[in-house]
């Protein structure tokens, strides 16, 4: 996500906001269709905070209320420090929750699809700004004016993947089964010629997936790095990635969510950060 | 490959059929559930210096086919490049066009 193209950081800190063409005016639409919503009172409660906390209409319109002028003012600035960028976010992301909220409500009326036009349009609106902000503040991988990276992971990924990293040193050196699709054979069923292959460069390329884990720890406590070893760090991540993917038995139809029940649960949760995180790497390194 | 005229090859030194100056070698790249599609069209232009078009249809060609020939040349030429190849973690192998 180096260069999101809504937002650019300057070396100042700053950021300038980019806006799409036609972008100005769905916002207002946006934010038309939620403040009106809150306009008539409701008696119901509407949402319950992950804390148990309530809030009620008249408390939703407050938030909805100041929200709503929140993102306005950030509009207007040419640019917006950090703090201000993130409470831009964290308005959308609350104009998203009171429309969503206010979306089931009208469904629960009068059936499914009974959500008003604008209102599913508001709600997906707030959910693309508050998502985007977040992707560009939480960073994964950004380009620095200087053309160098920086790798800003949040914590519990970073731990994540040094973990792995470093268990990877012993591992690799094994024959572990989980290392298959590091080493495929090279003459496929040529047996002989495969094993004559493997024999030859099976070390080599050990020691060089080795120094790849180490590059990618160096990385993470490093300010910055360089496009080269931003694309060993790829490779490192791609390595624990088909160790993980490889043990899980990903399929090509295992295109689904984590369900918090399943006995792999934690993996299959490892298996998609590291498919983010080398998304991020892909992003900011891809070539035109 | 070279422009230079074919030498006949006394076959009493060759050591066997797979001579370098004998049919070509070609690399293969085989689909995979686990590699991302954008990493492999990456891979493709960082290793082989192929344009985003030309790595894209080659990843394409791997994903909905199940497999791509991604270079061709002499056997040792063939060998580097499986060699990167599996380096960055992709499943390629090496066979006698």
């Amino acid at each position: 996500m180096g260069a999101d193209r809504w937002f650019t950081e300057e070396p100042t800190g700053d950021w300038i906001m980019v806006w799409p063409d036609g972008w100005v005016s769905d916002l207002a639409a946006s934010l038309t269709a939620v403040v009106d919503r809150l306009r008539t009172p409701q008696p119901e409660v509407w949402i319950v905070d992950a804390s148990g906390e309530r809030y009620d209409h008249t408390e939703l319109a407050i938030v909805a209320t100041d929200s709503a002028e929140a993102v306005m003012d950030g509009v207007r600035q040419p640019t917006l420090r950090g703090d201000e960028l993130a409470v831009l976010g964290a308005s959308a992301g609350n104009l998203s929750l009171i429309a969503s909220a206010a979306v089931e409500l009208d469904e629960l009326a009068s059936g499914a699809g009974g959500g008003q036009v604008g209102l599913v349009a508001a709600r997906d609106f707030f959910d693309r700004l508050a998502r985007r902000v977040f992707l560009a503040l939480d960073g994964g991988v950004r380009q620095l004016p200087d053309g160098r990276f920086s790798l800003e992971w949040r914590s519990a990924d970073r731990s994540m993947i040094s973990g792995l990293a470093s268990e990877f040193d012993e591992l690799v050196q094994s024959d572990d089964p989980s290392l298959a699709r590091l080493f495929p054979p090279a003459y496929g069923p040529d047996d002989e010629r495969s094993s004559g292959y493997s024999a030859l460069t099976r070390d080599e390329l050990i020691q060089r997936r080795r120094a790849s884990a180490t590059a990618l720890l160096e990385a993470l406590d490093a300010d910055s790095i360089d496009g080269d070893q931003l694309t060993v760090v790829m490779r490192a991540i791609n390595d624990l990635r088909l160790v993980v993917g490889t043990t899980l038995n990903v399929s090509e139809d295992d295109d689904r969510r984590v369900r918090a029940t399943e006995p792999d649960a934690t993996m299959w949760a490892t298996y998609e950060r590291l498919t983010a995180m080398l998304s991020h790497v892909i992003g900011a390194l891809g070539m035109d | 490959m070279s422009a230079a005229p074919l030498e006949t090859v006394d076959p009493d030194i060759r050591i066997d059929e797979s001579s370098d100056i004998d049919r070509p070698w070609v690399v293969l790249v085989w689909n995979d559930p686990i590699n991302l599609m954008e990493y492999v069209t990456l891979v493709f232009q960082k290793v082989f210096g192929y344009s985003k078009a030309k790595a894209t249809e080659l990843m394409l060609d791997v994903h909905l086919k199940g497999r791509a020939t991604v270079s061709s040349g002499s056997r040792s030429e063939s060998e580097v490049k499986v060699f990167e190849l599996h380096e960055h973690g992709l499943w390629a192998t090496m066979q006698q066009d």
